[in-house]
């Protein structure tokens, strides 16, 4: 097949066009989240500083082989099964090989194609930098746009998207979307069939073709109908971005920020409010998340259900360097984005290092993955809920131990209205004890308690891999490892979610009544 | 010349018209969505989308090109969040004449299934918790079967009916005989006994 001809297989793969309207048929169940954002504001928490881990109402994990490969890649409830795909090294629809480090995800198009539900996913690949220009995503094929093909002290960036197509529960197809990033960790659906993918990485460094990078893109999920917008959005700061999630009432953005010790949740309001591809490019006014009467006030450690009233402060210029800064939260210097500096200088709080984000029915959840023994308190990751009309922000899940939520990062919501965390954690923090053998998908219980749906099973030899066809270099022990990427189907019916290292994506379906998803 | 064009354009369309095809007249449905778009002259073609564990009747009216052979079948059924443990379908006013494939879209596995004249029950090793599909519903390129239903008896503007529920219909007390298979069989029903065939 020739690398200038790379569309074929990509038109077959996409069976519709047009919108992302999901139809009644196979079309999102009515949103229950009213479950989780009412756990979240109503006076339901523990009596308990902290939350605690609970057997999960889906029954003990134990491993399940993949239908794909058959090994046994991860541990599930009784009754659950999935399939496999998109392993770092596969061979991709458009031939070119599936970038590793799978990272955020999300659906971006759900619809139905004749009798055919087909499912269109944007996974990104946490890639950061390399000296071999070939690794660029989408590396010699002009159908994919780069954002930066230059170096930056030397190395070429190298990370990207790919877009997965899911259609009457099987894989059907994937290819590259978009290259030349740094660090894409996170992002976020829009409602107009396309994702936002989010560098995460502070830095005021310019490469050799110009480019700064901490931006956000946006990805569409047909890439042979319109090619990916290769200019990011500058008006949503240039930060170590994190998650974005949208509000579809208002058509504002909440954005998160992994800067240890020096970042807060920021809000983006677009000055195009009619949705659309480009629509956020034409810029918006970003703010960050203050407390309000409280200067600065320090969320970094919180007990569990304590709730503060909050407001917005403004951010002038998102795209303003970053620098180091006292802070008198931390007592010392702290690395900070331009737009944490300015938010700060007006009196944003910090949290220790946000992380996931996901919007529903008016209440923005949010993470922080921060795990420390040091001042001011021994943590393991919060999950925090503010409620937009009334702006009070309440902490509902505070884990102080590895085993109870060890780093909670990607998050979402099922159409059930369950709240379910990746584990992106080690094994060293409060509560190590008994050893943390693997990293795990949590979910929330709506009385602030945390359970177990999932556990990482992947330890295998080189034989084992190339004997079902995988590459052998992707062999060792990778269940300490992090979950990353959860988004269900809007039908509920199927959880797609990635395991970042060795880089598979999964398809995980079962009894979901069961439990609280 | 608005008249003759409009004159024009009616036979125009009057001779691209499709033949006349089972027309679905009444659907009862419980929280599910039911969509019957794709049957065609001689294809029963339903999609079920199921939300709870009602039971789903769909009565259609037959036409005349639905006479001139065995009715083909094939359906797509997405499972409730219980999953199918059973997928029961009952005829009222029509006859199985031959069952076809039946493929779950997930993990579910098939055990066996048991067949009469106007009833067949689909009972699952492994539940599924996705969908099945019944027939060959997305067509090429496939090596699945469409069952066939018996019309016998029926002519212009009859009904029948058939239900589809995530409980077995209640069967026979004896059945004629048992078979090994995965429900890939294009065999007949002999007339008057019930049959089952075994995953």
């Amino acid at each position: 097949m020739s690398s200038q001809n790379p569309d074929f297989s990509r038109r077959r793969l996409l069976q519709g066009s047009g919108a992302a309207v999901a139809a009644a048929f196979g079309g999102p169940i009515a949103a229950l989240a009213t479950r989780v954002a009412e756990a979240s504001v109503a006076p339901s928490c523990q009596a308990a500083t902290a939350s605690a881990l609970i057997d999960s109402p889906y029954g003990p994990t134990a491993p399940v082989a993949d239908l794909t490969t058959g090994l046994e890649l991860i541990e599930l409830p009784p009754g659950f099964s999935y399939k496999s795909y998109g392993w770092t090294g596969d061979t991709m629809s458009d031939g070119l090989v599936t970038p590793g480090a799978h990272d955020g995800m999300g659906v971006v198009v759900s619809r139905r194609v004749g009798r055919s539900q087909e499912i269109i996913l944007v996974r990104n690949h946490e890639r950061s930098t390399s000296s071999n220009a070939a690794n660029i995503v989408g590396a010699g094929r002009n159908s994919v746009s780069k954002y930066d093909t230059g170096t930056t002290a030397g190395v070429y960036q190298i990370g990207g998207n790919t877009n997965l197509v899911w259609r009457d529960g099987n894989w059907v197809g994937s290819f590259a979307s978009l290259g030349g990033l740094n660090r894409p960790c996170a992002g976020g659906a829009t409602t107009w069939g396309s994702w936002l993918s989010n560098e995460e990485i502070r830095s005021n460094s310019v490469s050799t073709t110009g480019k700064r990078h901490g931006y956000i893109f946006e990805v569409p999920a047909d890439i042979s109908l319109r090619a990916a917008n290769p200019e990011p959005i500058v008006a949503m700061g240039r930060m170590a971005h994190e998650a974005s999630a949208l509000d579809p009432e208002t058509g504002y953005w909440y954005l998160t920020e992994d800067q240890g010790n020096a970042n807060t949740l920021y809000r983006f309001r677009p000055h195009n409010l009619q949705g659309g591809l480009d629509s956020l490019h034409a810029g918006g006014t970003l703010q960050g998340l203050a407390v309000r009467g409280v200067a600065n006030a320090d969320l970094r450690m919180t007990t569990l259900c304590q709730e503060y009233i909050c407001e917005w402060v403004d951010i002038a210029d998102p795209d303003l360097d970053g620098a180091t800064v006292f802070s008198s939260a931390t007592g010392g210097n702290v690395s900070m984005s331009g737009p944490f500096r300015q938010a700060w200088a007006n009196g944003a709080a910090t949290f220790g290092a946000n992380e996931g984000c996901w919007v529903a029915n008016g209440v923005v959840y949010f993470t922080d993955k921060q795990v420390s023994t040091s001042a001011p308190g021994a943590r393991a990751g919060r999950i925090w809920a503010l409620h937009l009309a009334s702006m009070t922000l309440k902490a509902i899940f505070v884990s102080n131990s590895l085993q109870v939520g060890n780093s909670p990062d990607n998050i979402c919501i099922s159409p059930r209205g369950g709240l379910m965390f990746c584990e992106d954690g080690g094994t060293s923090g409060p509560g190590n004890v008994p050893a943390i053998t693997s990293q795990h998908l949590k979910v929330l219980h709506p009385n602030g308690s945390s359970y177990v749906f999932a556990k990482h099973n992947f330890n295998f030899t080189s034989a084992q891999l190339t004997a079902v066809g995988k590459s052998g270099s992707l062999a060792g022990d990778r269940r300490n490892t992090e979950w990353a990427g959860c988004v269900f189907s809007p039908d509920g019916r199927v959880l797609f979610v990635n395991l970042y290292t060795p880089g598979i994506t999964l398809a995980i379906t079962g009894p979901w009544e069961r439990g609280t998803l | 010349m608005r008249l003759h064009s409009l004159a024009l354009a009616a036979a125009l369309a009057a001779a691209a018209a499709p033949a006349s095809a089972l027309v679905l007249v009444q659907s009862q449905t419980v929280g599910a969505t039911a969509v019957a778009d794709f049957s065609a002259p001689g294809q029963l073609a339903f999609d079920v989308d199921f939300r709870n564990t009602a039971p789903v009747t769909l009565t259609f009216r037959v036409e005349a090109d639905d006479l001139l052979a065995p009715l083909a079948f094939d359906a797509v059924l997405l499972a409730p969040g219980t999953g199918f443990d059973v997928l029961g379908f009952a005829l009222h006013g029509a006859s199985f004449q031959s069952i076809g494939s039946v493929t779950p879209q997930f993990g579910g596995r098939i055990d066996r299934i048991v067949v009469g004249s106007d009833f067949a029950n689909v009972y699952f090793a492994a539940p599924e918790f996705l969908g099945v599909e019944v027939g060959d519903a997305f067509g090429p390129p496939s090596s699945k079967t469409d069952w066939t239903l018996s019309l016998a008896g029926l002519k212009v503007g009859d009904t029948f009916r058939i239900t589809v529920a995530t409980n077995a219909v209640p069967e026979p007390a004896t059945l004629a005989m048992a078979l090994t298979g995965l429900g890939l069989l294009g065999w007949s029903r002999r007339a008057g006994r019930a049959t089952s065939t075994n995953a």
